[in-house]
């Protein structure tokens, strides 16, 4: 699978249509760029440290 | 002699009522400049002169006849292109907006047309308020009035570069991870990001829901507070003095000392404050948040995932439409999953806890607006360097209030900047401590070289 093939087969799963080559590579570049930030966030939080849900309170 | 360019708006409702100027001269003399010079600065995607001057014949005639509404009767400002008007195009500086008319009044519209403000138009922004500086837009993106050549900061680019150039005295201007701050700082003018909510969102198009802010950007803290009383549709108050002895001041210098070091300049122009606050009889210390890094990991994930879901359908369908920047970054959100967010939100739950510890020993948090003075506007690499290397985010994440406070100017004559944040509700406090920071800096009297032709 080429990665145009594979952008664009991602990008089906989520409901995007990639209408040029361009849109396709940028859509791989932003998703993978994600991943890093993703990546940077520990997931062994405690199971009581909720979501946070009242801004402007801190 | 008043000068209808460079008068604040509290000097200027001044001026309106002892009649030694009247809103319909002020009002023509900033559409006389910015037809002059906005070609080079290119902070207006759609100047409404006839409705400026419609509105400020009113406000001359209301005021004649002794109905006064308030600091804002007849003081002209300029609004970020992503804030609706009834009848006009919100374009959001994109072609995918360019067509869309704005059925009624985003809410801050309603609050400051019932103040008797002036719009001049509709500023330009980074596409969707993430997309930018761009050159693939159908509009040019805004340029720094102190250097054609460079960066003005973003996402209310228009908002920061008209202020600067003397389009206008005041402007609106939002901020999802510093978009006003960040015009602000490159500036060299005040942006204000109230604690979240303080001011509608209704008729504002989102970029982040639980992140964006409207705020008011100006040339002085003076202006910007009457600007935020009328935003939020609250009553005016006077400025109150305030007393330095009983101020205890946090510097988060970790953020730009370490991993990732400011400019020189900006931190000598930072220092410089402290040291004038601290003679003033506040109490320096210093505090140690989490590494900028990791905030803006937390705000990047929460961003993306909200930003997808605002343009999910367009995305769907019309990525093409939109400008390269502004499609990479919205289309950033697309993969991540719902555990994700979470984790996110969890992480900044944390965040939230730890800050209020801060918080609870300390009046304000001071630190550096930018890193870095503005770069080149065709640099890419320096300007996406420039996003990372901030101290905004912050305080969207905890959803608090942050002043950008310009200091100086460096060597170059590019501003200088610093950032003030306090517990949330606590805005007029900041508001009130930031006017007495202003004086204390003294800002020399200087404005950017502009010339027509």
């Amino acid at each position: 699978m080429t990665e145009l093939e594979e952008a664009e087969a991602r990008a089906a799963l989520v409901g995007v249509t990639l209408k040029s080559d361009q849109v396709a590579a940028d859509y791989l570049s932003a998703v993978r760029a994600m991943d890093l930030h993703v990546g940077k966030l520990p997931r062994n939080l405690p199971v009581d440290l909720e979501p946070a849900t009242k801004l402007g309170l801190a | 002699m008043i000068d209808p360019i460079w008068i604040g708006a509290s000097e200027g409702a001044a001026a309106l009522r002892d009649g030694s100027l009247t809103s319909v001269q002020w009002t023509r003399a900033l559409l006389n400049r910015i037809d002059a010079l906005d070609a080079k600065v290119n902070a207006f995607i759609l100047p409404t002169p006839e409705r400026a001057l419609a509105a400020a014949d009113e406000a001359d005639r209301e005021l004649a006849s002794g109905q006064d509404r308030g600091p804002l009767h007849g003081v002209p400002y300029g609004l970020k292109d992503i804030i609706n008007v009834a009848g006009l195009p919100t374009t959001c500086h994109s072609k995918i907006g360019q067509n869309r008319i704005a059925a009624s009044d985003a809410e801050v519209v309603r609050q400051l047309s019932a103040a008797g403000a002036v719009m001049l138009g509709k500023l330009s922004t980074h596409e969707f308020a993430i997309g930018g500086p761009s050159f693939d837009l159908p509009w040019p993106p805004a340029r720094n009035p102190w250097d054609l050549a460079k960066f003005p900061g973003g996402s209310s680019s228009g908002s920061g570069a008209g202020l600067a150039a003397g389009f206008f005295p005041l402007a609106v201007g939002t901020d999802t991870a510093g978009s006003i701050r960040n015009p602000a700082a490159q500036c060299g003018i005040v942006g204000f990001k109230p604690t979240y909510d303080r001011v509608s969102r209704a008729g504002v198009y989102p970029l982040a829901w639980s992140l964006d802010a409207v705020g008011p950007m100006a040339r002085s803290v003076a202006d910007a507070s009457v600007m935020f009383a009328a935003m939020a549709g609250e009553p005016q108050r006077l400025l109150l003095a305030f007393d330095l002895k009983n101020v205890k001041i946090g510097a988060a210098r970790c953020w730009h000392e370490g991993e990732m070091s400011g400019d020189p300049e900006m931190v000598a122009a930072f220092e410089a404050t402290l040291a004038r606050l601290a003679d003033a009889g506040a109490e320096i210390v210093t505090v140690s948040p989490r590494p900028l890094e990791y905030w803006q990991a937390v705000t990047r994930v929460i961003l993306s995932a909200e930003g997808f879901a605002a343009h999910e359908a367009d995305l769907a369908s019309r990525a093409q439409e939109y400008g390269r920047l502004a499609r990479l970054r919205l289309m950033a959100g697309a993969e991540l999953r719902a555990v994700d967010y979470l984790r996110a939100q969890r992480h900044r739950n944390a965040l939230i806890e730890e800050w209020r510890q801060i918080t609870s020993e300390v009046d304000f948090v001071a630190c550096l607006s930018s890193l870095d003075p503005p770069p080149l506007i065709d640099d890419d690499d320096a300007v996406q360097r420039g996003y990372l290397r901030q101290a905004r985010a912050p305080a969207n994440l905890l959803g608090v209030p942050a002043i950008n406070l310009p200091t100086g100017f460096a060597a170059n004559g590019m501003p200088t900047s610093m950032q003030f944040m306090a517990r949330a509700f606590s805005d007029d406090r900041l508001l009130d401590f930031a006017s007495v920071v202003e004086s204390l800096i003294d800002l020399p009297k200087r404005r950017p070289p502009l010339h027509a032709g």
